[in-house]
């Protein structure tokens, strides 16, 4: 057995990148216990901590990039460890100190942002190309609301649905709204769970200065993650307004029987509650209360549901990198669905769709189970 | 303890009350009550429930000698009852003190039982006849039991109480089949309640607790999964007077588990659940199910979950060391997270990390949640109307040299209410506190009490002798003579009452 020293200037390093929460870890391995990776592989991120408390990490890792900050560990810690922060700034120190250690694919999504505000590949003047046929006026004074689309709706052409959907929803409701169009930028939010905090600082402030320029106050916005960064990070920088994810907006149109339904969906539906939307910031009943209004459709008795939420594999910014079949927690998952009976799997987050289509796709389920949008659905229904 | 004779001496014009009120009579209640009456002072003995006994009653036996809880808590029960200067008060709760040390009025309020406590003799025919059910609080709502009911076999008092929000007549006008079953007609549906206003000279705090709720933290799967249960819920089903007779069967499907884990600190030690605070009693709670579920059936596994063992008090180490040699008993440093159900058996998948190196999976057939001790609702809306202070985890604030004195002079605490503490502290600091009243009191030791009074001797020299025989059948074994029947024969002629009850008696055999 050997002794190791404590390393200090590594301890400093991680607690200056905001790592600090290591301290008042004492080891009892809920996190390790709770997290999803223990479904499909050994990730230990009680083990992670010790190694942070003793700056005794070894940044070329892999398993340092395996976190998707779902947040279930954070949720039941009952030391309150903030461990998906500890893993940020682990991540953070190795973009300066070990670049090579950052995942290739990661790299090539940071670039893409950085050139194009965006991390799919698209080019700038084409984020406003899904609105090309609605005719949606740009956001002014005069406009109430922004209608935030995030940037996998508005690249990913299968995804466009989404924000067509939403934007119709919006529209038929009567609300004033605009978009920004080549203006905007990605939210920044899962190049900041990558450790990259300068990118995430540039398409913030460009953001936050669109918006003030546009006389922006109020944000609809149909992504959990954009939702959680706008609301949670971005006051610090200077920018604080009110956000509203689509599916709060929505919920309160049901109880102000503003939203009327023509059509029924008569399908069986279980609902996914996103991480992000969820155990990150509250937001349960919301989407329920939405779909249990919409004539017709079923909703079915939940799988791991709420607080208990299964990660669908898509945040800490795993949603740019590979993960390998038989350890895609959206497997998981879209199987579960399929053994409950379900005909489709609902959800509120672009990610999340995005997992689950590719899961039904290379699981060969294309004609046994959907994967929805909740705006989706209620637009099919109005 | 200055400041207590000089307020003595102060109010030497202001003549003091030679009572005590004991607010709550859990085991630490009792034990105040009992001290207080045999230092001399006139005690009221108030609790919320329709009997005295709070969460002892509950318990199957006590760490760390195993006792068996009602076998030691029971004869307090009828030393209470017994005393001419203890009155139970029940289905009661505080609503108010006004005054100060040494000349307090307490307001109390009294829930009506619907059922005369001086005329009912708990025979239990009426609950016989009662056409509904619910749930059944003293086993935990794990059975149910008849909508008029007596608390527990036990129960002092030992009458029937209705449950007044499942009644049917009380509801809906209906039934009212129990009245006329009542040989003593003591069912009497006009009952009110009352408000009353009571004069003492000190209270004594003794409230108890509840267990931490574990359905707030949906990581347990409480009620998601049935074969997930209580540490309370556990007691029950060990219990020879519960809902098994002492079976331990596990929910889903009534068989015996043969593999059992205990997960501790729920809800204690815990930022989520916002108790961050020990509870002091699971490590040995736990050991003391281990210990019991083993005598019951040897061949069991029994895993405990924990981060720490606290086993701080006396003989505590050495009772954990017997569990932890025992074989098939496991204790794991490791905290649990409950992955889910295996349909086909309904065993639940815990899962835990060994150390640095392993993440493991394992199966269980039950699996029991070691709860922690909460403050009530009912006891911090009971210290804002006294105006007593609370710490920042809803527990009595004292001052650190006097633990048993609260924020307010002449109202004293102990038990759990004052902090997380098992029955040898809780009676320890019962008495404690009936001292500290009693010396706030002592010039007025004796001015209420009352005299016992015995019945007019009458010699019976030369009549033929009348006995009473009273068995048992909770004894294990009887002696050879009770089970003979001609023994019984040639008792007829002298016997005049003769009783042999299939439930436990506190009294065992009387001759």
């Amino acid at each position: 057995m050997e002794t190791i020293a404590p390393f200090k200037d590594a301890i400093e390093m991680i607690r200056d990148a905001g790592g600090e929460a290591f301290r008042k870890c004492f080891q009892c391995g809920l996190c390790t216990a709770s997290c999803p990776w223990n479904n499909v592989r050994t990730f230990m991120p009680h083990r992670k901590i010790t190694e942070s408390k003793f700056g005794l990490v070894e940044l070329s890792e892999e398993d340092w990039w395996l976190c998707s900050t779902c947040n279930m560990c954070v949720s039941r810690c009952p030391r309150g460890v903030e461990i998906t922060d500890v893993i940020r700034a682990v991540r953070n120190i190795t973009f300066d100190s070990v670049p090579r250690a950052v995942p290739a694919s990661l790299k090539s999504a940071i670039g893409s942002l950085k050139n194009a505000g965006n991390p799919w590949g698209g080019a700038r003047v084409e984020r406003a190309d899904w609105a090309r046929d609605l005719a949606i006026p740009p956001i002014d004074g005069e406009t109430e609301m922004l209608y935030f689309s995030c940037c996998t709706p508005a690249f990913d052409p299968k995804m466009g649905g989404i924000a067509r959907a939403t934007a119709r929803i919006l529209k038929e409701t009567g609300v004033k709204f605009g978009i920004l169009g080549a203006k905007e930028s990605c939210c920044g939010e899962s190049v900041r769970k990558a450790g990259n905090y300068a990118v995430f600082e540039k398409l913030a402030g460009s953001n936050i200065e669109a918006f003030k320029e546009s006389g922006v106050n109020d944000i609809v916005v149909t992504s959990p993650h954009c939702y959680g960064t706008f609301k949670n990070e971005y006051p610090a920088l200077g920018g604080e307004f009110n956000i509203v994810h689509i599916v709060q907006y929505l919920s309160r149109l049901v109880g102000e029987c503003r939203l009327t339904f023509s059509k029924s969906f008569p399908k069986k539906i279980v609902y996914h509650d996103p991480c992000y939307l969820g155990r990150h910031n509250g937001i349960y009943d919301e989407p329920r209360n939405v779909l249990t209004s919409i004539p017709g459709l079923t909703l079915m008795d939940e799988m791991n549901s709420r607080e208990s939420s299964l990660c669908c594999g898509g945040g800490g910014a795993r949603i740019w990198m590979e993960t390998k079949k038989g350890e895609r927690f959206s497997d998981i998952l879209v199987e579960q669905a399929i053994e409950l009976g379900a005909e489709v799997l609902a959800t509120a987050c672009p990610y999340c769709i995005l997992n689950f289509r590719d899961s039904v796709l290379t699981m060969g389920q294309e004609d046994v189970l959907e994967i929805r949008d909740v705006s989706e659905i209620v637009n099919e229904a109005i | 303890m200055p400041d207590n004779i000089s307020v003595s001496n102060i109010s030497k014009t202001h003549k003091k009350i030679g009572a005590v009120m004991v607010v709550g009579a859990g085991v630490g209640g009792i034990q105040a009550a009992l001290d207080a009456a045999a230092a001399g002072f006139k005690v009221y003995l108030v609790d919320k429930g329709p009997a005295i006994g709070g969460k002892m009653a509950q318990l199957d036996k006590t760490f760390p000698t195993n006792d068996c809880s009602m076998c030691i808590l029971s004869p307090k029960f009828i030393e209470c009852a017994a005393n001419p200067n203890i009155s139970i008060i029940t289905n009661t709760h505080v609503e108010d003190v006004k005054g100060n040390a040494g000349n307090f009025q307490v307001q109390l309020f009294q829930e009506p039982s619907y059922v005369d406590e001086e005329k009912c003799t708990g025979c239990g025919t009426c609950s016989e006849y009662c056409p509904i059910f619910v749930p059944d609080v003293y086993n935990e709502s794990l059975v149910n039991k008849k909508c008029i009911h007596v608390h527990f076999p036990q129960a002092v008092p030992a009458v029937s109480v209705v449950n007044a929000a499942h009644c049917l007549f009380l509801n809906r006008r209906e039934c009212q089949i129990c009245v006329p079953t009542c040989k003593s007609k003591a069912i009497d549906f006009h009952m009110q309640p009352k408000r009353t206003t009571v004069k003492v000279g000190s209270l004594i705090l003794a409230p108890g607790y509840e267990i931490f709720d574990p359905l707030s933290q949906s990581q347990y799967g409480y009620h998601r999964f049935s074969n997930i249960v209580t540490s309370l819920e556990f007691e029950r089903i060990i219990s020879a007077s519960g809902p098994n007779g002492g079976e331990i069967l596990r929910p889903s499907d009534g068989k015996t588990p043969h593999k059992i884990a205990w997960i501790q600190c729920v809800g204690s030690r815990d930022e989520q659940s916002h108790c961050t605070y020990c509870s002091a009693v699971c490590c040995m709670y736990a050991t003391k199910q281990v210990i019991l579920s083993k005598e019951h059936h040897p061949e069991i596994e029994a895993v405990v979950l924990h981060n720490d063992i606290r086993a701080y008090g006396k003989g505590f180490e050495r009772f954990y060391e017997r569990a932890k040699n025992m074989a098939g008993v496991r204790y794991q440093w490791a905290k649990a997270s409950i992955v889910g159900e295996n349909k086909e058996n309904g065993n639940i998948i815990l899962r835990y990390r060994i150390n640095g190196s392993e993440v493991k999976d394992e199966q269980f057939d039950l699996v029991v949640l070691s709860v922690g001790l909460s403050p009530t609702e009912g006891n911090r809306e009971l210290a804002e109307k006294l105006s007593i202070g609370l710490n920042q985890h809803g527990f009595c604030e004292s001052p650190a040299f006097s633990p048993m004195e609260t924020s307010r002079k002449g109202i004293f605490s102990c038990g759990v209410f004052h902090a997380p503490m098992d029955i040898p502290d809780t009676v320890t600091m019962a008495s404690g506190a009936a001292s500290l009243a009693s010396q706030l009191l002592c010039d007025e030791r004796g001015t209420l009490m009352e005299e016992k009074v015995y019945p007019e001797e009458r010699d019976v020299t030369g009549e033929p002798p009348r006995v009473g025989i009273f068995v048992c059948d909770w004894a294990p074994i009887l002696p050879r003579q009770l089970t003979s029947r001609r023994w019984w024969s040639l008792q007829r002629d002298s016997l005049a009452w003769s009783m042999r009850q299939k439930k436990p008696l506190p009294v065992l055999l009387t001759l």
